[in-house]
């Protein structure tokens, strides 16, 4: 689309131009280039395992050909009912009444939320329920008697996500995980 | 033969200099700012990172293939210290500087695009890798060794202080195979992403509740609504599906019908930025690179 670029009249008055040297080396670029790119995105030397006999072939596997472009994420199918889990940190105050304990209760960006309270308390990190339940105090909750860990699995379906079965992950007191601080 | 003139036909047919120029102010810009004010943009960027990575142990050094390689003459291809990697980054922003403005073009690029390679590569070389500079890194090496600073930089101003005049709207047989390069390398990066799809999944990937579970299953890891809402609606993700695969598989059509480029271009844009919103993947990193599909001249010239 370029070749029916307008020239301007400057263009024809300018002085003519050296001819440019052979673009052999672009040449090459370009081949390599281009060859490089079809064999790592379309895994010429990296066949799915499932194909046994290709086995020998599997010479250059992800990451061997970065920083040529091999993103084959997300290329797995689901089917309807597959689910994920959906984890989630409830806090249970001395009346048994329930609170749910986001990343916006907590007053918490989302990342740090899950990354340095969440996560470690799903792995079994119980000094973080002592952290939770100072901080919900702090910013005006209710004292806590125990922290919940519950996954609530999202279940994918053709009328949309629909909530699992509750699982009840882990109930730490808070009084045992500030002993244990 | 006939191969060899079909391939110098498409690749190397002359090109104005400033379509060139201005896709280089635009990949070398954003990539400049990107390098600058790494958390601006990125959730995870290798830019801003240096000293974590350099902190793990060694036991979690997994080098690639490229950066072993081009360690070798220094470090042996050993591990290279965190110093190195800072004055490394520190000189490739001074490169690109350099390669913006278009002073000394060519050696800025060369020593940007080399510099990029590197602390990239040496941020996925901890078992953890991503391709979303991919692009960028090959354009800016095609740049370097490409007439790119002809037109709009200071080399240009310089070269018409000595007399020579240069239109920066004529052509050059070298200026086009850049963008021919990029606009070939899109066509196979979309092209086997929707192969790998098919070939993993056949038509089921179609099926709905797998873009459903991967909406879900990023937007529950960070935490966007926007992702689980789509996620909720089968229907419009089967839509999504269609279209994804559809702007995938045929995006290759605008190597022979430009003005496909129109409807794809603007498509692959759109599902890049949606992709970045639900699932927060930078992607969106692509759009200065699209500028190899606009006739910068062409409009410049349209519109004077």
């Amino acid at each position: 689309m370029n070749r029916a670029a307008p020239r301007s009249p400057l263009a024809a008055s300018a002085p003519p131009e050296a001819a440019p040297r052979l673009p052999r080396l672009a040449a090459l670029f370009v081949v390599s280039t281009l060859c490089l790119q079809v064999v790592a995105g379309f895994k010429l030397l990296a066949p799915p395992r499932r194909f046994e006999a290709l086995a020998p072939l599997r010479l250059a596997p992800t990451p061997a050909l970065w920083p040529f472009l091999d993103y084959d994420m997300y290329s797995n199918h689901w089917h309807e009912g597959r689910s994920i889990d959906r984890p989630r940190v409830v806090g249970i105050d001395a009346a048994g009444a329930r609170h749910e304990l986001d990343a916006e209760a907590l007053g918490l960006p989302f990342r740090a939320f899950r990354d340095e309270w969440m996560n470690p308390l799903r792995g079994g990190d119980a000094t973080c329920a002592a952290r939770i339940a100072a901080r919900w105090h702090e910013r005006g909750g209710v004292s806590l008697e125990s922290i919940v860990m519950e996954n609530e699995p999202a279940i994918v379906t053709r009328d949309g996500i629909r909530a699992g079965a509750i699982l009840r992950e882990r109930t730490i007191p808070v009084a045992a995980a500030e002993d244990g601080r | 033969m006939r191969l060899a003139a079909a391939f110098h036909r498409r690749f190397f047919a002359p090109a104005p200099r400033q379509d060139l120029a201005v896709v280089r102010l635009l990949v070398v810009g954003l990539q400049l700012f990107v390098m600058l004010f790494p958390y601006a943009l990125f959730t995870y960027p290798v830019w801003g990172r240096l000293e974590l990575l350099a902190a793990l142990p060694d036991s979690k050094w997994e080098p690639l293939p490229i950066v072993r390689a081009l360690l070798l003459p220094f470090f042996g291809g050993e591990r290279p210290p965190l110093i190195a990697l800072v004055w490394l980054q520190r000189v490739a922003i001074v490169a690109g500087a350099f390669g913006l403005v278009g002073l000394a073009t060519r050696p800025a690029l060369f020593l940007f695009a080399l510099g990029n390679l590197l602390i990239s590569g040496y941020g996925y070389s901890y078992g953890e890798h991503h391709h979303i500079e991919a692009l960028t890194v090959v354009m800016l090496f095609a740049l370097a060794f490409s007439p790119s600073g002809d037109a709009l930089s200071i080399d240009a101003w310089r070269s018409r202080r000595r007399g020579v005049v240069v239109d920066p709207t004529a052509d050059h047989p070298l200026a086009g195979w850049p963008l021919e390069l990029l606009r070939w390398m899109f066509a196979l990066c979309y092209l086997s992403a929707a192969v790998c799809k098919l070939g993993a999944s056949g038509l089921e990937w179609l099926n709905g509740y797998t873009l459903q579970g991967y909406l879900l299953q990023e937007g529950i890891f960070w935490g966007t609504a926007s992702s689980v809402w789509i996620a909720d609606h089968h229907r419009l993700c089967v839509a999504l599906s269609w279209l994804s695969l559809l702007v995938e598989g045929l995006f290759p059509l605008v190597l022979w019908r430009r003005r496909l480029a129109l409807l794809f271009v603007p498509a692959a844009a759109a599902m890049h930025l949606g992709i970045w919103v639900t699932m927060r993947a930078p992607f969106w990193l692509y759009l200065p690179l699209y500028a190899v599909f606009v006739p910068w001249t062409r409009l410049l010239c349209a519109r004077k």
